[in-house]
């Protein structure tokens, strides 16, 4: 492994650090994991909070601040933090409008924010929990519980912040994002996998000359295995496969995305987007919203997730809408 | 024994706490079969708060001891762990009264608790291969097992571990393993692994 870390054990207190140092205006660090926009003891609103594992920079504290997340508790690497800190993230957050609790679907996040609702509900705190679970590669459409919570949640702060920051009560916010969930797809591909940062330790395997469609946010495999493509034909693939998941028909509205997973260069993501662009033109389906870039990634995996969701006029407006973190601004 | 005293529960837990501790590179080489690699770090976590509120003689009652190692556990960080061994924990403190010792029938009924309030919570099943492979068959052979809590423990101990074994034979159906499917094959589950040694650490400090 060859990383410009320090002592492993503290890898997620440094990039902390180095994330609110860099962005003194946006963001603080409290509490040792908690990532605070800085704009929040001044907020009359519905409030955002989230949690995750670190190691998926700039996901997902790197989306702090106005217009997105209000507190995002941060985990160890690939690791989902305990209750304890999701609470008191809610108590902190919470101006009285109420709090949204976005959840991603890995197993650790899931119990971490089950028993985080268990507790703030004794405390009395509105909370409405919605999760991002929309993995295409893992599980069909009917059996969601199963599928797993990619680069979606990303855009899905977006709008929800920018729904909150309009003033909107918590009902509504969340019925918005539940909304933009429901209606959004992931796939992933990758053709080298990572090593852990703390461990050392590969934490996917991928043979030469291969690449694997349907890999999880760590490197977990999932989808199958194929000889390497070309990135239009690997966009097709893929591409195919979420307008199938979604049904997205002639004439509708979508939102693409292509995130870099870490090693994947910019250069070959627009590669890829040019392609899903033209390819949906053909379709008659027309992109209303777009983004190509590393907002999720897995340390130095090579491979990027597509992303697409179904938008209407008043998504639309909430993702163009201003907002200021230290990795997306509008 | 068939009362179990406070410092005696402190034993049982500072020596599971160490043989957990020697375990977390092999703990995190088991996961990275299936996993990410990371679970002995977690692992680790659990070990140092195990091993220094045991060591901590301040703490005047069974209750207390454990409900602070719970909050503890509540409190890592590192993935599904903390939150699944904290709520074990909870539940131990849960099943018992404020008190310094523990009758056998006392002694179940901690087990018994922090098996309900655990099965509450997670939503794997047996043989979903993850650490209830190792927790259910352990808490149910303490509430089976008659005799001393040295032989509860024993019985604990040796169902854990063959309920750990059993998960080399399994294919993930929970957790991030189940993302690999039959790569998962012929490998013991870590959870279910971390688990065992924990119930083993038990029943050895109880015998220490």
């Amino acid at each position: 492994m060859k990383k410009f870390i320090n002592d492993p054990e503290n890898l997620t207190s440094e990039l902390l650090e180095g994330l609110a140092l860099s962005n003194p205006d946006i963001v603080s660090l409290e509490d040792g994991n908690l990532v605070v926009n800085k704009k929040l003891k001044d907020a009359d609103r519905v409030t955002i909070v989230t949690l995750g594992g670190t190691g998926h920079e700039p996901a997902i504290s790197g989306f702090v601040g106005e217009g997105m997340i209000d507190i995002s508790v941060a985990g160890n690497i690939f690791a989902a933090p305990g209750p304890q800190s999701c609470v008191e993230a809610i108590k902190m957050a919470d101006k009285g409008h109420g709090v949204l609790f976005v959840v991603l679907n890995h197993a650790g996040d899931m119990l971490t924010g089950n028993l985080t609702m268990k507790q703030v509900k004794k405390l009395g705190i509105k909370v409405a929990k919605v999760v991002t679970q929309e993995d295409v590669a893992n599980a069909p459409r009917s059996n969601a519980d199963d599928r797993r919570g990619l680069v979606g949640c990303i855009p899905l702060y977006k709008i929800a912040g920018a729904a909150a920051a309009q003033g909107k009560s918590l009902e509504e916010v969340a019925a918005i994002a539940q909304r933009f969930a429901d209606n959004m797809a992931t796939i992933a591909v990758a053709c080298v996998g990572a090593t852990h940062p703390a461990t050392g330790m590969e934490i996917a395997h991928i043979e030469d000359g291969m690449m694997e469609v349907g890999m999880g946010q760590h490197g977990e495999g999932g989808g199958g295995s194929m000889p390497m493509k070309s990135a239009d034909e690997t966009a097709v693939i893929m591409m195919d496969a979420l307008l199938k998941d979604l049904d997205v028909k002639s004439g509708e509205k979508l939102m693409v995305i292509i995130n870099g997973s870490g090693a994947t260069t910019l250069m070959e993501q627009l590669i890829v987007y040019r392609k899903c662009h033209k390819y949906l033109a053909e379709k008659g389906i027309e992109v209303v919203a777009s983004h190509v870039g590393e907002l999720l990634t897995v340390q130095e995996t090579a491979g990027f997730q597509m992303f697409i969701a179904r938008m209407d006029d008043e998504l639309t407006e909430l993702w163009n809408a201003p907002c200021r973190t230290p990795y997306y601004r509008n | 024994m068939y009362v179990l005293t406070l410092p005696v529960l402190r034993k049982m837990l500072h020596t599971a706490a160490v043989d957990l501790k020697d375990n977390v590179q092999y703990l995190c080489e088991l996961d990275s079969v299936a996993g990410d690699g990371d679970h002995g770090i977690a692992i680790g976590h659990i070990a140092d708060i195990l091993k220094s509120h045991s060591e901590d003689t301040t703490i005047a009652t069974m209750n207390l001891l454990l409900e602070g190692i719970g909050d503890a556990f509540m409190g890592v960080n590192a993935g599904s762990s903390g939150p699944l061994w904290g709520t074990i924990f909870a539940g131990m403190a849960d099943g018992i009264d404020d008190q310094q010792e523990l009758t056998e029938i006392e002694f179940k009924r901690m087990f018994a608790q922090a098996k309900e309030d655990f099965m509450d919570v997670s939503k794997a099943k047996v043989g979903d291969k993850t650490l209830v492979d190792a927790f259910y068959p352990a808490v149910s052979a303490i509430a089976e097992t008659e005799g001393s809590i040295e032989a509860l423990l024993d019985a604990a101990a040796e169902a854990a571990q063959k309920g750990a074994d059993a998960t080399a034979d399994m294919v993930a159906k929970f957790g991030r393993a189940k993302n690999v499917g039959e790569r998962s094959l012929g490998h013991k589950d870590p959870g279910a692994v971390s688990m065992a040694i924990f119930f083993a650490g038990l029943a050895k400090g109880a015998r220490a």
